[in-house]
């Protein structure tokens, strides 16, 4: 599915990749850990446009993507969440959703000045859609308000509705259980197992909460100071004494 | 008496189609333009020029519009590979040199400007009337603000919001900022020279004084002065920054420190304009 060879990046002088590949197999839910500052979320960063790499090379289904912009990536069906949400602030949570599906929408500069009645209709399915995302996200009822007055969890939630109305083919979902307390992010763990079987989504999650890690991913990277450190089921990385000595014997299983 | 009302309304109608197109880059974009005179400026010109050649007004309104815009295009395109902080100084810049364009050009009379603009003609008919001009300018004026509706309610509108509030999270929504920013200059700068057509029409006479950079202020205000992004404000403050130096004209010498006085004061209480977020039809009624 989506390939990344010999990553490397850096900013003035810190180096948060250091020759990082990794492969995203079609269908998976790929786990990232690691200490902060590992470089996770600049992995992320790199994968989905926002930086290009210094060194190295990224493929999308076959497709070469180092130096595509993210807005050309999101056509080719890819979608993220941001660790540091990245909400609306000026808009509703439903039309934080309708952004999200930008791209499904056909209607050019001149059907959308005349209101054609194509674009009423493409308008209101996809209106429909996103009420359909939020309350398979639980959080319907929030539709007609201010994004930035929901909780910090439910801000995640319509992030994860804002990339999923795209459609996406590959999702990458930043600490999406920060901010969520145990039940919650129970919650989150089994929908995003549901969400990757019914849609056919692969899903590369960075996450903290090593149950939610453990009990969904399919295989699991674990990076420190910039580098991968190892990759495995998540039964391997369980078991694996470099893992632990990583965490400093820290809250790993 | 109701010469000078409809001279003031035709002012009005003008300055609220210049407001509303700076509001497209300003409101709904959030980008910033210091020299939305010069695209008034240009549809001003380029339409006296092209009547003044012989051409007939549907078609000099339309093309002023035009041209206006591939001239809007032509700023975006470096301009808006820059950061915001830059697009300030390339705007300014941008005006600033268009105004001595005027200036110094043969074809557009120089510092003498543009004289004996023909009036527009509709049908024919030359139309000398101001009641006829004024609903000749509200007309243009009502399909403004309906595209206007209807872009801000599509994808389109969605699209510039989602940059206004956060350019890096847009992009991760499939927009492509870049492309969408140009959109908001061409949009705006076809309707500024729209309503510099009207006015050079209007006035038949036209010269350099009037599009620098005392105008670009002026428009910025209205569109501060009634609400960033408010389609109803950007009129409002039009039809008060043209009414006030009306009332005000014995004291026409302290103009400029009123508007200065009300601009600061309008930012410490009221930084979201006269309208604000309010909608206009949740002002009546629906209040919780
Ligand atoms: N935009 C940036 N500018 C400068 N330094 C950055 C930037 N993004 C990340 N870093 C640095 O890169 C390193 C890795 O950070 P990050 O990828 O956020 O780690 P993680 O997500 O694993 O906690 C850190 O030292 C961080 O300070
Ligand atoms: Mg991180």
């Amino acid at each position: 599915m989506l390939q990344a060879q010999g990553i490397s990046k850096h900013f003035m002088g810190i180096q948060a990749l250091c020759d990082v590949s990794i492969e995203v197999l079609g269908g998976e839910i790929l786990g990232v850990i690691g200490p902060n500052g590992a470089g996770k979320t600049t992995l992320f960063n790199v994968l989905t446009g926002l930086f290009f790499p210094d060194t190295g090379t990224l493929t999308l289904q076959g497709r070469q993507i180092t130096r595509l912009k993210p807005h050309r990536r999101v056509k080719l069906g890819m979608a993220r969440t941001f660790q540091n949400l990245e909400i609306f602030r000026d808009m509703s949570v439903l039309e934080n959703v309708m952004v999200g599906g930008h791209i499904r929408l056909k209607a050019g500069y001149w059907c959308s000045m005349l209101s054609t009645s194509g674009k009423r209709c493409e308008e209101r399915l996809l209106k429909e859609e996103a009420f359909a995302l939020l309350e398979l996200l639980g959080i319907a009822d929030k539709a007609p308000q201010p994004a930035v007055s929901l909780s910090y969890g439910n801000q995640r939630r319509v992030e994860i509705a804002r990339a999923l109305i795209s459609k996406p083919a590959i999702i990458f979902l930043d600490e999406p259980a920060a901010g969520m307390n145990p039940r919650e992010t129970q919650e989150l763990s089994g929908l995003i197992a549901r969400l990757k079987s019914s849609l056919q989504l692969t899903v590369v999650i960075i996450e903290h909460d090593m149950n939610l890690i453990m009990d969904i991913c399919n295989r699991i990277v674990v990076m420190t100071e910039g580098k991968v450190l190892m990759s495995g089921t998540p039964n391997q990385i369980r078991s694996d004494q470099r893992v632990l000595d990583a965490y400093l014997g820290g809250d790993i299983l | 008496m109701s010469v000078y009302i409809f001279h003031v309304l035709i002012m009005m109608g003008i300055y609220a189609i210049l407001a509303l197109s700076l509001n497209i880059i300003v409101g709904f974009a959030g980008l910033v333009s210091l020299g939305h005179a010069a695209f008034f400026g240009i549809g001003a010109y380029v339409s006296g020029l092209l009547m003044i050649n012989g051409l007939g007004f549907p078609a000099a309104f339309f093309l002023s519009g035009i041209i206006t815009s591939l001239l809007g295009l032509c700023l975006a395109l470096p301009s808006l590979r820059v950061k915001d902080d830059y697009l300030a100084i390339v705007t300014l810049g941008f005006g600033i040199i268009i105004g001595l364009v005027f200036l110094n050009l043969e074809i557009t009379g120089g510092a003498d400007g543009l004289v004996g603009i023909p009036p527009v003609s509709l049908m024919g008919k030359p139309l000398y009337s101001k009641p006829g001009f004024f609903g000749l300018v509200a007309g243009v004026l009502v399909v403004m603000i309906v595209t206007m509706y209807t872009l801000k309610q599509s994808k389109i509108g969605r699209a510039w919001a989602a940059i206004r509030d956060n350019d890096v999270s847009a992009a991760f929504m499939g927009i492509n900022v870049y492309g969408y920013k140009t959109m908001a200059f061409i949009t705006s700068s076809f309707w500024a020279g729209l309503a510099g057509s009207l006015y050079a029409h209007y006035t038949a006479y036209i010269n350099p004084h009037t599009f620098n950079m005392h105008t670009s202020i002026m428009v910025l205000s209205m569109v501060v002065l009634g609400g960033i992004g408010s389609i109803t404000g950007s009129i409002l403050g039009a039809v008060l920054l043209i009414l006030l130096p009306e009332i005000l004209r014995p004291l026409a010498d302290y103009q400029d420190i009123f508007y200065g006085a009300l601009l600061v004061a309008m930012m410490i209480f009221r930084p979201q304009g006269i309208m604000g977020r309010v909608k206009i039809t949740e002002m009546f009624g629906r209040k919780k």
